[in-house]
């Protein structure tokens, strides 16, 4: 109680000495706050959260401006038409087709989840990292899964995802139930466990992803349960999958992103979306890797045709000039 | 930030302060922009008169809002280090009100924030009862860490009243975190203390703690040493042997004691190699087959980081011949040289080209770990159970091991050992010559 008061002083303190506080504080933000050891580490959390604060307000006027022009346009458009007795034919007006709601699709989506949860692939999302995770890592955490259950959903043939070692209240799950209300609903097609992997599925089957690892996963198999942890390491680089997968004795990968790439700029680190997307797509196309890497890397990281060819050509030039040299 | 810009301009115009022109100046420093608002702004005003300065102006803003009485924790706070930063400025007068402050805070407030804290001791540092100072110190640990500042002013405030024994003590404390003090404080010291120890004292704590000496501060020195000793000094270059170019004498060289390097590797197993989760770098039957290996190799006289060696010449550039035969190559040179030759691998070496490999297996004790697992540790492990005088070969710098050795004493240790027992290895030459980077200080 005596820490959460003198946070607040300095929260305060830090409010009238001009630095970034967001204006309004709930209560989770102050259980955050908590959390934290350093008087730093709360002053980067709550320019994070300012940040933040402002960015939703300047969306929030953009927003209005656009509707006012649009409103304006509307008008405009309304000046100009004559009532002539005819009903009017076009979007927002009459037409012959039935419009398919919001929901429609929702249900269209959830269907095929229900489809993949009695024939389709099994794939473990591990989410046991949470203690390893700074708060704004673990938000991040949570936005990536909510990603991934979207990006699986809509995909033609998805994965049974299992959510393992979850616990309900931890900071990335409760952020995540933020995300899907209706996560925990007996009806909605999502598998959120305690247990562990190893409780559901042969050790036998099971593959760990893991970056940290030697072994490239070179043939993708129809028939292995892959394991993603649900980690956002941004801060702390400890090899904390490849220890788990080590310690569970299990066979582990990681996607042989150098093998079928050229990487330019940025770091080779993929977020949890972008690796069940590749993951999706080698299932259905056959396992061509490159045309998955490719499909789903971010453009920016990496090199394109020509400028590998380049930077090749550059190197033969340099290897010739270092075997020129005496000594290797 | 073209508020911060009106702001500043105001301030350093030295105008009078008066009740309207602040009001205007609030209303149109408010238009430019919501960075700094109502909430705020006396806070900026006085932490901007601070960057600026301008004592003046602070503290007839200051008397304005206290006369208005709109005082808030961070204007106070604010005035207070600006009282500090111009502590050489401040009239008794002033020296009454801050008393007066501080004593209100401490009255007001059952407990406070660290900054709030901070602030106070600051002040409270230039006047006479600056010994409160310590008492509010420790509520302010109790609360956080304050920042290394607040322990410069109060041994600068002990100097400079003349209680040696405190100053040091506090900044022996201060170090102890392994943060370093002002140079003030080194100022004040030399500035108070005019005896001939004075200088020694100062160098003394300088060595004994390993502060990086800056270019101001070796100024200070020289300039002081030239003012007590009245004898010339000069700034001069040191080889990386050790020797001045000046008076051609040599450095002290560094050194482990026995009893240190005991102490370095009884503490380096467990923070560095297993830490919280021995899987993280290795796996529980490795450590003890590494440690019956070592037993077993006895005492060697170079460890060598076979990869980091095989790597010298590039991982993507050159083949596995290449590898080998450069690690053999060095392998060579230290056999040549009659020295017991220790090589940590990992096991993925074994595919390399017989020729070489059976070579290094042969003349020398090897350990391959697990291909996962990191070497480094059990390198600089090897290196130290071997015992004292024992060198290793890697090009690694090792940093971010020796951040996981928390201790700065032990760590100071760990910094010395390797700056005498790492070898970094240079190249080596098509016939199997190789060379190493000049050791510094040996």
């Amino acid at each position: 109680m005596k820490k959460l008061k003198v946070i607040a002083l300095e929260v305060e303190v830090l409010r009238q000495e001009g630095h970034r506080v967001p204006s309004s504080m709930a209560a989770d933000r102050w259980r955050d706050l908590l959390m934290l050891e350093t008087k730093s580490q709360r002053m980067r959390l709550l320019a994070f959260w300012w940040t933040n604060e402002k960015k939703r307000e300047a969306d929030k006027r953009k927003k209005q401006e656009r509707k006012k022009k649009r409103e304006e346009e509307l008008a405009m458009i309304k000046e100009g038409e004559t009532d002539d007795g005819h009903i009017k034919y076009g979007f927002g007006g009459s037409t012959i087709f039935i419009r398919v709601y919001d929901s429609k699709i929702d249900a269209m989506h959830n269907s095929k989840l229900v489809r993949a949860m009695q024939f389709g692939q099994d794939l473990v999302v591990d989410c046991s990292y949470t203690s390893h995770m700074t708060i704004k890592e673990a938000s991040n955490c949570a936005k990536q899964m909510m990603m991934m259950f979207a990006e699986n959903r809509i995909h033609d043939d998805p994965f049974n995802m299992h959510f393992c070692s979850a616990v309900r209240d931890d900071n990335v799950m409760s952020r995540l139930f933020k995300f899907i209300p209706t996560m925990y609903d007996a009806s909605f097609p999502m598998n959120i466990t305690p247990k562990s992997h190893l409780d559901l599925f042969p050790k036998e089957r099971l593959v760990y992803l893991t970056p940290h690892c030697r072994e490239e996963l070179r043939t993708y198999s129809h028939h292995d349960v892959y394991i993603i942890g649900a980690m956002v390491d941004k801060a702390n680089n400890e090899p904390l999958s490849l220890a788990k997968a080590k310690s569970q004795g299990l066979r582990m990968a990681k996607l042989p992103l150098d093998r079928y790439l050229a990487w330019g700029m940025g770091s080779k680190s993929l977020t949890l979306n972008q690796v069940l997307a590749i993951l999706l797509d080698m299932k259905s196309n056959g396992g061509d890797w490159e045309a998955a890497l490719r499909k789903n890397v971010p453009q920016r990281k990496v090199v394109t045709k020509e400028q590998a060819e380049r930077e090749i050509s550059a190197r033969i030039r340099q290897e010739r000039r270092r075997q020129q040299r005496l000594y290797y | 930030m073209k508020q911060l810009d009106l702001l500043t301009s105001f301030i350093t115009a030295s105008n009078e302060l008066s009740e309207v022109a602040l009001s205007d100046l609030k209303k149109s420093v408010f238009l430019l922009g919501t960075d700094i608002n109502e909430k705020n702004f006396d806070a900026v005003f006085i932490e901007l008169c601070t960057q600026n300065n301008m004592f003046t102006a602070g503290k007839s803003f200051f008397q304005m809002l206290q006369n208005q009485n709109r005082l808030n924790l961070a204007s106070i706070g604010k005035f207070l280090r600006l009282c500090f930063a111009l502590r050489d400025s401040c009239s008794e007068e002033d020296k009454l009100l801050i008393k007066l402050l501080c004593c209100d805070l401490t009255e007001k407030y059952p407990v406070l924030d660290v900054g709030t804290y901070e602030s106070i001791i600051l002040g409270i540092s230039v006047t006479d009862s600056w010994k409160e100072s310590m008492n509010i110190l420790q509520k302010a640990k109790e609360v956080g860490s304050p920042i290394s500042r607040v322990y410069s002013a109060i041994a600068e405030a002990a100097f400079s009243n003349r209680d040696f024994e405190l100053g040091w003590a506090i900044l022996d404390e201060l170090l102890q975190m392994n943060k370093e003090p002002d140079i003030s404080v080194y100022k004040k010291w030399l500035c108070t203390n005019k005896d001939d120890n004075a200088l020694n004292r100062l160098l003394s704590f300088i060595s004994t703690h390993n502060i990086v000496i800056t270019q101001e501060l070796s100024d200070l020195i020289v300039d002081n040493y030239q003012r007590l000793k009245s004898s010339p000094a000069s700034i001069t270059k040191i080889s990386s042997t050790g020797i001045c170019n000046n008076c051609t004498k040599s450095l002290q060289p560094v050194d482990v004691t026995p009893e240190e390097f005991m102490l370095l590797k009884d503490s380096f197993l467990k923070p560095v190699l297993i830490g919280n989760d021995v899987y993280l770098k290795s796996k529980p039957g490795e450590i003890d087959a590494y440690l019956k290996f070592l037993t077993n190799a006895g005492r060697v006289d170079v460890v060598l980081d076979g990869l980091n060696i095989a790597y010298a010449a590039g991982i993507k550039k050159s083949s596995p011949k290449v590898h080998s035969k450069m690690l053999m190559d060095v392998v060579k040179y230290f056999v040549a040289r009659n020295m017991r030759v220790m090589v940590i691998g990992r096991k993925h070496m074994v595919t390399w080209p017989k020729k070489n490999m059976d070579f290094i297996f042969k003349s020398s004790s090897t350990f391959l770990a697990d291909n996962v697992s990191s070497d480094d540790p059990l390198l600089l492990f090897g290196a130290m159970y071997s015992g004292l005088g024992t060198i290793f070969v890697s090009r690694d710098l090792m940093k971010s091991h020796k951040f996981l050795i928390k201790e700065s004493n032990i760590r100071q240790i760990f910094e010395r050992w390797q700056q005498k027992h790492q070898y970094y290895l240079k190249h080596v030459d098509i016939s199997g010559n190789v060379t190493f980077q000049v050791i510094i200080f040996v």
